[in-house]
């Protein structure tokens, strides 16, 4: 990335949601009651940086809070603490009507290409329908620009008044692509876009987003759990685990030197389509599942299933610092090689010779 | 094995002579639906083996008849709308599925049902053949403990008693990883994550020494790194019990982790099969070709883009005649479009079904 213009910067963002409780007591009873309302801590105190023009990849498992934090930038949940800025502008505290004409600039595309569309529009109806609230041009010219853009994403203009259940999953993800791009906005969202695709579609959906990454100088942050897609299609890549942002790096770098135990964990354990590579693999298999997000551990968040850990890990939270050039991490011994648990490393498999 | 089995396996010996070695053998297998937009081909002539601790990977997208090809081997396919149109199922030389078609002497053809009796089946499934689900959430029973389900399990087809089948419970919980077992037999599914769950269920289907296991997408619905963990127990557990797998994914790094062969299927057919390293280095059939080279890998590098397969996958219910990947294939040629292509062997139990399969490449 030459270009290093901050597009989108959130400062301390930190999302809770509270929970609700079906009956609220006086009392005590277990860890909640007394008063005390007890918060999901979705998103905790990120600090992040999208420039203009690249896809930032935000990865992590479900429950690390990655689409709750793409989701506060956009002004779709509101935010507990923490600002965020677009082009400079603080939009934090914007009111609704206020952030209203920023909604141009920030769109998003959705996972589920099913639910995400609605089935008594049809197709010329769904994709005009952003260009009609921001008022662009009358009918004629709308549905133009709805032939256009079906055009831009590879679907057949003649298509304009089917309705969403006369396509596949791949072309309505294409609809909902046409969609967020009506307006021209300078930063897409794209929250598991892929997901929900057959592993066929999927490099079809990746190659448009990245054409039209290159034609309209879009900036993404792209949210999704398969992290080979996420290398794929990110120049940078963010890692979340429990509402915290544990590393930060260039993509390639990330994938070949991961400076925190949970995203070694996670690049360990991506399943690679090659299975020599597979053989030759060394696995770390972490202990147990991640913790509440409601009761999440003190300190660093990573410390009940982390093979590095000591005792500061559960009195001092690591901070969020640049450890080589380019390279961010939170973990007291993101540099120290070697304080392993050996029993959690599985070998390979076998050492097998490769055939020809 | 039960006496019946035995009894139902005397009056069939010529399939038992068929049957050779192998612990499964699926010949020419069709399961069709009726419905009422139409006939539903999800299985049209499937054939493959499986050898005793072996792991067959069956792979194919959503709608290639790869979950009703395990359903068909357990005959767990509601009929209707579902129907067994032909072919045989052998296990262990017992034809659990044994339908055929001749002609009858009025000139009609007529369908031949030698299948086993519904009473063989049930100490099969879940005895012999035991079948782990995508879905550990639903697939559980909510208002029975885990300790319950394991040792109801074991009960019926071990034939012991209460303590015994809760010590077995015990045993297999522990086995599979799960912390303080003995104390967690009295919980019940709502009080597990998901990854434990699976690992119930795998307990469960792991608690009766089978033969067969069969994994319908054991990790789709489970994170990256509890993946990882439940891989690691499948991979230590099929050494440890010898039991022969069947691994059905849709996810092709899950099977080059496990599998020793693989079957590719599309569209109600298995379009190539082999050993594990054929399919990922040294495929044929134009679609398992483009497959592995439209799937984004950790070796290549950022600025490759990736060659996506054209099109999307036929309507299983206006299937074309023909290969059913004519549509989106490079290599199409007239043939194509008129007569499906025989599972053919092109190399040493490497078996593809094209009529113009993809040239050798330069290794």
């Amino acid at each position: 990335m030459t270009n290093h213009n901050t597009l989108v910067e959130t400062q301390g963002v930190t999302v809770h949601f509270p929970i609700k409780l079906g009956l609220q007591l006086p009392f005590k009873i277990g860890p909640y009651g007394g008063g005390v309302r007890p918060v999901v801590h979705a998103v905790n105190s990120v600090n992040l940086r999208v420039y203009e023009g690249e896809t930032l990849g935000l990865v992590g498992e479900s429950g690390s809070g990655k689409t709750t934090l793409g989701r506060a930038i956009l002004r779709l949940v509101p935010t507990t603490a923490g600002t965020i800025t677009f082009e400079g502008k603080d939009i934090t505290s914007l009111s609704g009507r206020q952030v209203r004409p920023m909604r141009r600039d920030m769109q998003m595309v959705f996972q589920d290409p099913y639910g995400s569309l609605n089935p008594r529009m049809t197709v010329a109806q769904i994709v005009s329908e952003p260009l009609d609230n921001f008022g662009m041009g009358n009918k004629k010219e709308q549905r133009a620009r709805v032939q256009e853009l079906l055009k831009i994403v590879g679907l057949n203009p003649g298509h304009i008044n089917r309705y969403p259940h006369e396509f596949s999953g791949g072309q309505r993800q294409r609809v909902g692509i046409a969609r967020a791009i009506a307006l021209n906005p300078k930063f897409v969202v794209a929250d598991e876009p892929v997901s929900a695709l057959d592993v066929s579609i999927q490099a079809q959906i990746l190659n448009l987003l990245e054409q039209l990454q290159q034609e309209f100088g879009l900036t993404y942050l792209f949210v999704a759990h398969n992290l080979s897609v996420v290398r794929h299609i990110s120049d940078r890549v963010a890692v979340m685990y429990l509402g915290n942002l544990v590393e930060l790096a260039e993509s390639v770098e990330m994938y070949a030197n991961p400076l925190h135990p949970y995203s070694q964990a996670l690049m360990s354990a991506i399943p690679m389509p090659d299975p020599i590579a597979e053989r030759k693999k060394q696995r770390i298999i972490l202990k147990g599942d991640m913790p509440s997000p409601v009761n999440p551990p003190p300190a660093c968040p990573f410390h009940t299933r982390c093979f590095k850990a000591r005792p500061i890990c559960s009195e001092v939270a690591p901070a969020f610092e640049e450890k080589a050039p380019g390279h961010w991490a939170a973990c007291h011994f993101a540099d120290v090689p070697g304080i392993t648990r050996p029993d959690e490393i599985k070998p390979p498999l076998a050492a097998e010779p490769s055939p020809s | 094995m039960s006496q019946a089995t035995e009894e139902h396996r005397a009056q069939h010996t010529p399939e038992a002579d068929r049957n050779g070695d192998h612990l499964l053998l699926v010949e020419n297998l069709r399961t069709y639906f009726y419905t009422r937009a139409g006939v539903v081909k999800a299985v049209q002539g499937v054939s493959f083996h499986l050898d005793k601790g072996e792991t067959l990977g069956i792979v194919g997208e959503s709608g290639s008849g790869k979950s009703v090809t395990a359903m068909s081997i357990m005959r767990l396919i509601p009929q209707p709308p579902g129907r067994y149109d032909g072919g045989c199922v052998l296990f262990r030389g017992v034809p659990l599925i044994d339908i055929r078609e001749q002609p009858g002497r009025d000139g009609r053809t007529q369908r031949i049902d030698r299948s086993a009796p519904e009473s063989h089946m049930r100490s099969i499934r879940g005895g012999d053949i035991s079948m782990i689900f995508q879905d550990p959430m639903t697939s559980l029973n909510p208002l029975l403990t885990v300790g319950k389900q394991i040792a109801e399990t074991v009960q019926e087809h071990m034939h012991c008693g209460r303590k015994e089948a809760y010590d077995r419970a015990f045993e297999m919980l522990d086995k599979v990883g799960i912390p303080s077992a003995r104390a967690r037999l009295k919980d019940y599914p709502h009080q597990f994550s998901g990854g434990m769950r699976q690992r119930v269920m795998i307990a469960i289907a792991l608690s009766t020494n089978p033969d067969l296991l069969i994994a319908d997408e054991p990790t789709t619905a489970l994170d990256v790194t509890i993946q990882a963990q439940i891989l690691d127990l499948m991979r230590g557990l099929s050494s440890e019990f010898g039991s022969s797998v069947i691994l059905i994914t849709h996810d092709l790094g899950v099977v080059a982790g496990l599998a020793d062969r693989v079957a590719v299927m599309y569209a109600g057919y298995i379009v190539e099969t082999g050993k594990l390293d054929d399919i990922f280095y040294r495929a044929q059939h134009p679609y398992t070709h483009m497959l592995l080279r439209s799937i984004p890998r950790l070796d290549m590098d950022r600025e490759d883009r990736l060659i996506p397969i054209p099109g999307s996958p036929p309507d299983m219910l206006r299937l074309p005649p023909g290969c059913p990947f004519a549509a989106r294939c490079p290599n199409v040629r007239e043939i194509c479009r008129q007569q499906m292509p025989p599972l053919d062997p092109i190399g040493a139990g490497h078996l593809a079904a094209c009529w113009n399969p993809v040239k050798e490449e330069a290794a």
